[in-house]
């Protein structure tokens, strides 16, 4: 190996360890710090949330506390008072309680066995809550019941229990239902979590029991397994209540991902809560720390080893001069001299050899080194001669104009392509033939301009008038300066190409485009295109004025301003379905204007994913639905004033037909007799309707409070039998009732379900000709009563079927139309057949007869 | 003696016909087209039941009711509502004033009769 590749080597060796040593010890440092700082950073968000959580529990725990203590609840299990009054007191107490703490939204009130006395929840009987409730034996004011899914409404939520005493006597309990959503806006509230960070609850089961933000639907259903979640378990074991040492590392979380994580303990619910965070977020600082150190690395060792070339080269330089002088002069050329110009040994050395040579020298002389001159010199010639005809072909091949310009502008020489369209070029002005036509050098001339400049210009040229074109054509001129070995522009080259058909298509394209964004601007539609990443590629240019430059931008925070990607996303619906997505947005930039927006997923040449999003304006539409809204709560208004004007005209007609009807003012003959009970039937059916209008529209705005008390059912379908007897009797029809044995007392509201069965008997006997009409209760399972009213009348037409319970159907219209129905009973009936959780339906044989069905729950 | 209802109503026709109706019956009438003149003519008359309807001219049912239940003098007067509101509005007046009773518009003259029996 030679001296100076040695000392280099050793230069280079010694910078790489170094480096190697210090490069990755600097990592370590940096990383250590970031992750400190994210650790320390992670555990008092923790703690923030889990105290702003506890301090949520304890507001809840005393509400439930003072609430259970209300008169108008305890006086639920007071037996001194009349059951209806201090029910519907308790209700309304329930009414304010809701309207007063927003979080609650179900009460129940249930005995010591558990069975449920009154809730605002009709559906809502059986529950966990009484059960646990019952479950838990010490004497304590109020406890809460962990997160768990409120039936029936599907909600996830807890409760507060606290018990009801009555002078020291354990009565009952009273259950508020807590939704989650303010806990799970404590917890999602993603403030200094950056992109990837969250917080979640697990329960003591280790089920994760709050929303995360990587999985949907998570309540009770992720295990999470992870370091951090046995830790701490093994804290609470160890620790219990007492303050946790709250230890942050790093560990793989549920999604098997790296993350820097910290728990804490709710330890009232105990609940496990973990906040933690990608490392590949926290660590994404550390990558350009990485890179530079890499890069100085790199630089470090080629600078050791330059350093070391060059002080090799230094040191070997004249050793190696003097070795290759005697190489030299050994092969026979005495010519050679070797370097003198270093002072030391090696100098005084090559002297004394150079001393030697120049005697040697003189003693030749040379008749060789001529013949060689000569043979360079002939092939030389050839050459060249060879390379132009080369030259010229190539430049006639071209369908470019080319042409060799003086620096008058004189063509010296042209191409084939040239010399076709203008024969008579050469010694000519470049202009007079070649140009535009005018008299004179061309406006912009790029061969003029290089002349000057000594450089090389371009322009595109409009030609006018060029043999065997049609109109205009365009041309790409270029202008190369010709110059001697001084450096003097001597001339130029000019190359021409026609670029028409490529301009005009620009052209198009450009027309095309300004089209396209104007209809955009016109209709208020914006396009965007959108890459797998979510970078803004293309925005339309009305919407660049608003939104700024896209470039670089992801789509969320150009458009919504946010951090992360919108919830919902379409894009990214699009991507996973490659379907067309429609949905719609609201613009925060642009004073939350609606749009609806087409997600149209493609792929671009290469292959690549992109999203094009066409936005369409709806503020119109917006405003239309506003106004539908407004013009149906003034219908509804309309319907009940005008309902209730009409009532007061109608008692006064109806009293005076009815006085005059009674003879108490003279006796009537036969005649007015029959027009006076026309008359009766008629005002009866229009008080019928105004009725059926003002209940129905009270039921469809949701403006009714049921009284879900225990009654009988079959002392309803006995009543309602009694009542409609006469009706029945006076058309000949026989009303019969068979009641069903053991049939338990259950919550439903007596009024309203026997407007139900009266409706359903009074529609039976109308159809009917001297038949019978049977009503039937009985058990229908374990959970419901059943109740049929069966006729033997006309029957309905299949078709008819769906129809009958809509608002203002009525089958059989014509000679034979039921008379007096208003069109709403049955609408009614379904209403609040379903309002009790029940189902209302009918079966049916033309010329047969009808069964009309309803079962309700047994509550 | 006959038995005295007051009947206050500002419907005219309304008045008419329960006059003709109750004095068949054997009530004595006296009638009152607002709150203003019922109130004139309670502590004169001093009527055994009163029939009262909710919307009046110049001082309303409502107002009537609370004056009449907070009067020493007249609260054991047996109130019965007649009125076109809805039922839910009238329940509420009839708990807040302690009233007797009440009957909605359009109603049964048997109904009127039924109602009134309970108190004369």
């Amino acid at each position: 190996m030679k001296i100076a590749k040695k000392i280099s080597l050793s230069f280079l060796v010694t910078a790489i360890i170094i480096v190697s040593v210090v490069g990755p010890a600097l990592y370590v440092i940096f990383s250590n710090i970031l992750k400190d700082s994210i650790f320390a950073h992670l555990s008092t968000t923790a703690q923030s949330r889990r105290n702003h959580i506890e301090t949520l529990l304890r507001e809840y725990e005393h509400a439930g506390k003072m609430l259970a203590l209300s008169t108008s609840f305890k006086n639920v299990f007071n037996e001194n008072l009349d059951y209806d009054q201090r029910m519907e007191a308790a209700l309304n107490k329930i009414e304010t309680v809701l309207d007063t703490h927003m979080d609650f939204f179900e009460i129940l009130i249930f005995d010591e066995k558990g069975s449920v006395l009154i809730t605002n929840e009709p559906r809502n009987v059986t529950t966990d809550e009484n059960r646990l409730a019952t479950l838990k034996t010490e004497e304590k004011d109020a406890y809460l019941v962990d997160l768990h899914v409120l039936e029936p409404s599907g909600h996830i939520g807890m409760c507060i229990i606290a018990p009801i005493y009555i002078e020291n006597e354990r009565k009952g309990f009273i259950c508020f239902r807590i939704k989650a959503d303010e806990i799970y806006s404590i917890l999602t509230d993603k403030t200094g979590l950056g992109k990837t960070g969250e917080i979640y609850l697990v329960n003591r089961d280790g089920y994760m029991i709050s929303p995360s933000r990587f999985l949907e639907d998570t309540f009770k259903n992720t295990k999470v397994d992870t370091t951090s979640t046995r830790k701490y378990f093994e804290d609470v074991r160890e620790f219990g209540d007492t303050k946790h040492p709250h230890i942050p590392f790093i560990h793989a979380d549920y999604r098997g991902k790296k993350v820097l994580g910290v728990h804490d303990h709710v330890s009232s619910m105990a609940w496990g809560l973990f906040a933690k965070i990608d490392e590949e977020e926290v660590l994404r600082p550390l990558r350009s720390v990485a890179y530079l150190l890499t890069t100085m690395a790199v630089v470090v060792s080629f600078v050791a080893w330059l350093l070391g070339v060059l002080i090799g080269r230094v040191i070997a330089k004249p050793i190696r001069r003097l070795q290759k002088c005697t190489e030299m002069i050994g092969k026979g050329d005495l010519d050679y001299k070797c370097d003198v110009s270093i002072k030391d040994e090696i100098g005084q050395l090559s002297l004394a050899f150079n001393k030697m040579t120049k005697d040697l020298k003189r003693t030749t002389t040379s008749i060789e080194t001529l013949n060689k001159e000569i043979d360079v010199r002939k092939k030389t010639a050839m050459a060249l001669s060879e390379s132009r005809a080369q030259l010229k072909g190539l430049l006639d091949g071209s369908p470019d104009l080319i042409a060799q310009i003086d620096k008058n502008i004189k063509v010296v020489w042209a191409n084939k392509a040239a010399l076709d369209l203008y024969p008579d070029v050469i010694g000519n002005f470049c202009y007079k033939a070649y140009g535009d036509g005018s008299d004179g050098p061309c406006k912009g001339c790029p061969c003029i301009r290089a002349i000057k400049s000594g450089n090389i210009e371009t322009d595109i040229v409009c030609k006018p008038r060029v043999k065997g074109a049609e109109g205009v054509t365009y041309w790409e001129d270029i202008g190369v300066p010709i110059k001697d070995e001084k450096g003097n522009v001597t001339g130029v080259i000019d190359i021409a190409r026609n670029i028409t058909l490529r301009r005009k298509a620009q052209m198009e394209l450009e027309r095309a485009k300004k089209q396209i964004e104007y209809i955009l601007g016109a209709t208020k539609t914006g396009l965007d295109i959108i890459d797998k990443d979510y970078n803004v590629v293309y925005v339309d240019p009305e919407w660049e004025k608003i939104y700024g430059d896209p470039k670089g931008r992801k789509c969320y925070e150009y458009f919504m301003g946010l951090e992360v990607i919108c919830e919902g996303c379409g894009i990214k619906k699009a991507f996973e379905t490659k379907e067309i997505v429609v949905s719609e947005e609201k613009l925060p930039k642009e004073g939350n204007r609606p749009v609806q927006v087409t997600t149209i997923p493609f792929q671009d040449e290469k292959g690549n994913w992109m999203a094009a999003e066409i936005n369409v304006d709806i503020s119109e539409r917006k405003n239309a639905e506003q106004e539908i809204k407004k013009a149906i709560d003034i219908k509804s208004d309309f319907i009940s004033i005008v309902s209730h004007e009409l009532r007061t005209p109608l008692t006064a007609i109806r009293e005076g037909i009815n006085i005059l009807s009674d003879e108490s003012t003279g006796v009537l003959t036969d005649m007015q007799k029959n027009f006076i009970k026309l008359t009766q039937r008629n005002v009866e059916r229009l008080s019928r309707l105004i009725n059926d209008v003002l209940s129905f529209q009270k039921l469809e705005a949701d403006k009714v409070v049921f009284k879900m008390l225990k009654n009988d059912i079959n002392k309803v379908a006995e009543e309602v039998t009694k009542t409609m007897e006469q009706l029945a009797l006076n058309k000949g029809v026989k009303l019969e009732v068979s009641v069903g044995m053991n049939l338990p007392e259950f919550r439903f509201d007596r009024d309203k379900i026997m407007q139900v069965v009266t409706n359903i008997v009074d529609n039976a006997i109308k159809c009917v000709d001297k038949g019978d009409v049977l009503i039937t209760t009985s058990r229908d399972g374990d959970q419901n009563v059943r109740v049929s009213v069966r006729d033997n009348g006309k029957g309905i037409r299949k078709r008819d079927i769906p129809k009958l319970f809509h608002t203002f159907e009525q089958i059989e219209k014509g000679k034979d139309r039921i008379t007096g129905g208003t069109g709403l009973g049955l609408a009614i009936c379904k209403d609040i057949i379903e309002k009790h959780g029940g189902r209302i339906w009918v079966e049916s044989k033309l010329n047969k007869g009808s069964e009309f069905i309803f079962v309700l729950p047994i509550r | 003696m006959a038995k005295k209802i007051m009947v206050i109503d500002d419907e005219l026709d309304i008045l008419e016909v329960l006059t003709f109706r109750l004095s068949k019956a054997g009530y004595e009438i006296i009638s009152a087209v607002d709150g203003q003149e019922a109130l004139d003519l309670l502590t004169k008359t001093r009527p055994d039941l009163i029939l009262l309807d909710l919307r009046l001219p110049k001082i309303d049912g409502y107002e009537v009711c609370r004056r009449i239940k907070t009067s020493d003098e007249l609260k054991e007067i047996p109130v019965i509502l007649l009125t076109a509101s809805s039922t839910i509005k009238v329940e509420k007046a009839v708990k807040k004033y302690n009233v007797e009773g009440f009957i909605i518009k359009p109603f049964d003259y048997k109904d009127l009769i039924a109602e009134i029996k309970k108190f004369i």
